[in-house]
């Protein structure tokens, strides 16, 4: 027994040996220049804002459905964005802005309805590997130990597909599509915004159309959101929650579920301050994905967020 | 929970740890931590069959030890039904019920009469077909006076529901595993070496060769009528490596973890793929379910004792209820009658034992002769498998039917290139193996250099890992 023993560890070892250094000492040739970059250039931008400033948390539909210079403009206040992927995972986009928030800001959080449902997108997935580890490592600092559990297997993953394959797509981009090959880092403004796809036409949406999803509210997500309040709370800035934008055509198999994460927000005193039906817009007005708003879904969520932001500023 | 999931590692360390190192020197309470740990592996399927689980294990208990201290051959005949009528019955209501209920709601239209009977909601335990066979074949063991009843609840609960062998098999014999159950197990690091290397054998075949099939194979099926006759050709191949490393791998995993505990199964293949007939292929491929119906329906039958038709009509009977075994499906009975077809011309002309030995034993490569008889019996066996694989027989010809077009001459849409290294891979390991046990067994004798040999661990542990997001359930698992 204590032969098999020394060899398994031994053995074990080894393996560790490997993904760590494949984890660490190979680089991932597709994330050159990649747009999980931009991560560096928000935190750059979060970092140099005097307070109060108004912050931008959430996934894509975000990074692809906001005019912040616009909203700045009309608000003076300094606006970042930093919308990037839901697939980072809730927990990273809470924890990574929580030690930039000074007293008098606001932070306006947008969930994608995904994350409200019991799945991986909470502690996120192994696009938020990637970044973690070629492309910003100091963003390890905001990784939890519950959520360094779940990684660890994506982590592993990840580092073995780096070994076999070095160019490894995280970001389940189409190498025929014109826009995905030219989505990279430069596709965002100095104020977090994706801007490139303004001058491009609508793409083929891969929608969710007519997909049923589940009708129950993960409590842990909604627990997040609730201790996030409180700490923005105790240091004296403001939370402001409000709903992705989203396709109409979509909108049918997801409307219990809205309806309950409302509900539930509600009931826990962190309510959606737009109605999540006034972000649901025509399918014109998207570009890739059903959370992806084009140049003007992204003129009119801005306008409904402008008068919004003007009326908490003012309280 | 799955045998390639993280969940299992991690259950079956526990259970490793505490079953050598804290009850080690106590075989008794080795067995109630086995029956514990397989209660609670089969609980996480679905803890509400739980009950019917110990129930037909209480029941072959109880008329196990009935039969034995029956007064006479009359008592003793009424126990013996009683079980046997609840097992099939319990398989009959659970597997087939809906099946013989819409089949003679079918056949009645096809007279011109309506009839609307009720069909039941009913979901199908995991690893009845299973465990129902383990009962089946004690209770008659013990009928025939071939072994006798084991008194010991927990022993004989262990027989019938020991983790590794519970919701897929190999399907295990009172004679062959109880015994092993009630003496006491030594560790032997050999033999847990071996174990070990057979669970990465068995990993690699499911994880990296069937999932990976599987993504292309239901693509292709599911949408048969639009694909090329080339890309049918791709599918129906692909599900052929598909089953067999979802299958066997499954066995392989069964076999290791049941081995690093100091039990040894019965084996499940002998690599069938390199048969070189029918007749090999069948005592190649699921060898303890073949050798089950062998031993209990074909012998009970009459089997080959009497006249030739007596014994061909017996074989038909086999291969039917066999294909049947599978599922409540007609595609499963035509698969079984498809392959007595193909077999009982060998038995008529007395040549279905030909092959008993391994292919090319003691030579590197088969000889030209052998290697078109391995690659005409491949080609028989993947036409079978399309009628296992369709969803109804109608498609399964149109599967077949429509790979006859000048479209099998260009190039399959599906890239599988990688697949097919993997594949190849598989092939190659399996044949330099072909002669032991399983893909990696005394595999010291093979590359005896040890870095080398850890090298070539490692890179199939990495390419596990590599396709160990995307895993599917085991396909056995429904039957």
């Amino acid at each position: 027994m204590k032969k098999l023993i020394v060899h398994s560890l031994f053995f074990i070892s080894i393996m560790v040996v490997i993904i760590l250094l494949s984890l660490f000492l190979i680089p991932n040739k597709k994330l050159i220049d990649n747009s999980l970059y931009a991560n560096i250039d928000k935190h750059h931008r979060l970092d140099s804002l005097a307070s109060p400033k108004i912050v931008f948390v959430g996934g894509s539909n975000l990074g692809f459905g906001l005019d912040s210079k616009r909203l700045e403009d009309s608000l003076h206040l300094p606006v970042v964005n930093m919308g990037l992927h839901a697939g980072l995972g809730l927990k990273f986009m809470i924890n990574e802005v929580k030690p930039s928030i000074r007293k008098g800001d606001i932070v306006v959080l947008s969930p994608e309805y995904h994350h409200f449902l019991n799945n991986s997108l909470l502690d996120g997935e192994k696009i938020l590997v990637a970044l973690l580890f070629d492309v910003n490592k100091k963003d390890l600092k905001y990784i939890t130990f519950s959520q360094a559990l779940h990684l660890i297997p994506l982590t592993v993953e990840y580092s073995v597909s780096k070994l076999m394959r070095k160019e490894l797509d995280v970001m389940d981009e189409d190498v025929n599509n014109e826009f995905d090959k030219n989505y990279k880092r430069n596709s965002f403004n100095k104020y977090g915004d994706e801007v490139m796809h303004w001058n491009y036409p609508n793409q083929v949406i891969h929608q969710m159309a007519g997909t049923t999803v589940s009708e129950d509210v993960s409590s842990s997500t909604l627990c997040l959101i609730s201790d996030f309040d409180q700490y923005l709370r105790v240091n004296g800035a403001k939370l402001i929650i409000i709903p992705p934008a989203f396709m109409a055509s979509s909108y049918l198999g997801y409307e219990k579920l809205i309806k309950n994460i409302t509900i539930k927000l509600k009931e826990q005193k962190t309510p959606f301050e737009i109605k999540p039906q006034s972000f649901v817009f025509p399918d014109s007005l998207y570009f890739n994905t059903v959370y992806h708003l084009n140049k003007q879904g992204v003129k009119q969520r801005t306008d409904s967020i402008v008068k919004l932001m003007k009326r908490e500023i003012s309280k | 929970m799955l045998f390639n999931s993280i969940e299992f590692a991690i259950f079956f360390l526990i259970v490793f740890i505490l079953y050598w190192f804290v009850f080690g020197k106590k075989y008794k309470v080795q067995n109630i931590l086995l029956l514990i740990s397989s209660y609670y592996f089969y609980g996480c399927w679905n803890w509400h069959f739980l009950a019917l689980l110990i129930f037909s294990t209480g029941l072959d208990y109880f008329t196990g030890l009935m039969m034995a201290d029956a007064p006479n051959k009359q008592k003793k005949q009424i126990w013996f039904w009683l079980s046997v009528c609840v097992n099939i019955g319990f398989l009959g209501v659970f597997k087939y019920y809906n099946f013989f209920i819409d089949s003679f709601a079918d056949l009645l239209s096809a007279f011109g009469l309506k009839a609307n009977f009720a069909t039941l909601q009913v979901i199908l335990p995991v690893g009845i077909s299973f465990y129902t066979f383990h009962g089946l074949s004690y209770v008659v063991d013990i009928y025939n006076d071939r072994i006798k009843p084991e008194r010991n609840f927990i022993h004989y609960s262990v027989f019938v529901c020991f983790f590794p062998l519970l919701v897929a098999g190999p399907i295990e014999r009172a004679t062959h595993l109880l015994p092993q159950i009630i003496r006491k197990r030594e560790f032997d690091y050999n033999k847990a070496v071996d174990g070990l290397r057979q669970i990465l054998w068995g990993l690699f075949k499911k994880i990296v060769i069937a999932d990976n099939c599987a993504s292309v194979v239901n693509t292709i099926f599911a949408n048969y009528h639009a694909q090329s006759a080339s890309n049918l050709l791709l599918g129906a191949v692909l599900f052929t490596f598909q089953i067999y490393g979802d299958f066997s791998g499954y066995s392989d995993i069964a076999l290791g973890a049941a081995r690093l505990l100091g039990f040894e199964l019965l084996r499940n293949f002998g690599f069938p793929y390199f048969s070189r007939d029918i007749a090999e292929f069948w005592r190649r491929w699921h060898i303890s379910l073949t050798t089950w119906f062998r031993d209990y329906l074909y012998i009970p039958l009459g089997g080959s004792r009497g006249s030739k038709w007596l014994s061909v009509r017996n074989t038909f009977i086999i291969f039917l209820v066999s294909g049947f075994w599978h599922g409540a499906n007609w595609t499963f009975l035509f698969w079984g009658a498809f392959h007595a077809a193909l077999f009982l011309p060998l038995l008529i002309f007395g040549r279905n034992r030909l092959h008993t030995n391994t292919v090319a034993e003691g030579n590197f490569l088969p000889t030209f002769k052998e290697l078109i008889q391995m690659l005409t019996t491949f080609c028989l066996v993947v036409v079978g498998w399309i009628f296992f694989r369709a969803a109804s027989i109608s498609d399964a010809f149109g599967y077949i039917a429509s790979l006859f077009s000048r479209s099998l001459f260009t190039l399959p849409t599906h890239k599988v290139s990688s697949l097919g290294v993997y594949i190849v891979v598989l092939l190659l390991v399996e044949w330099i193996q072909r002669e032991k046990k399983h893909g990696l067994a005394q595999f010291e004798s093979v590359l005896s250099f040890r870095p080398l040999r850890w090298g070539l661990y490692i890179i199939l542990i990495l390419s596990i890992i590599q396709f160990g997001g995307k895993s599917e359930t085991f396909i056995y698992f429904q039957f």
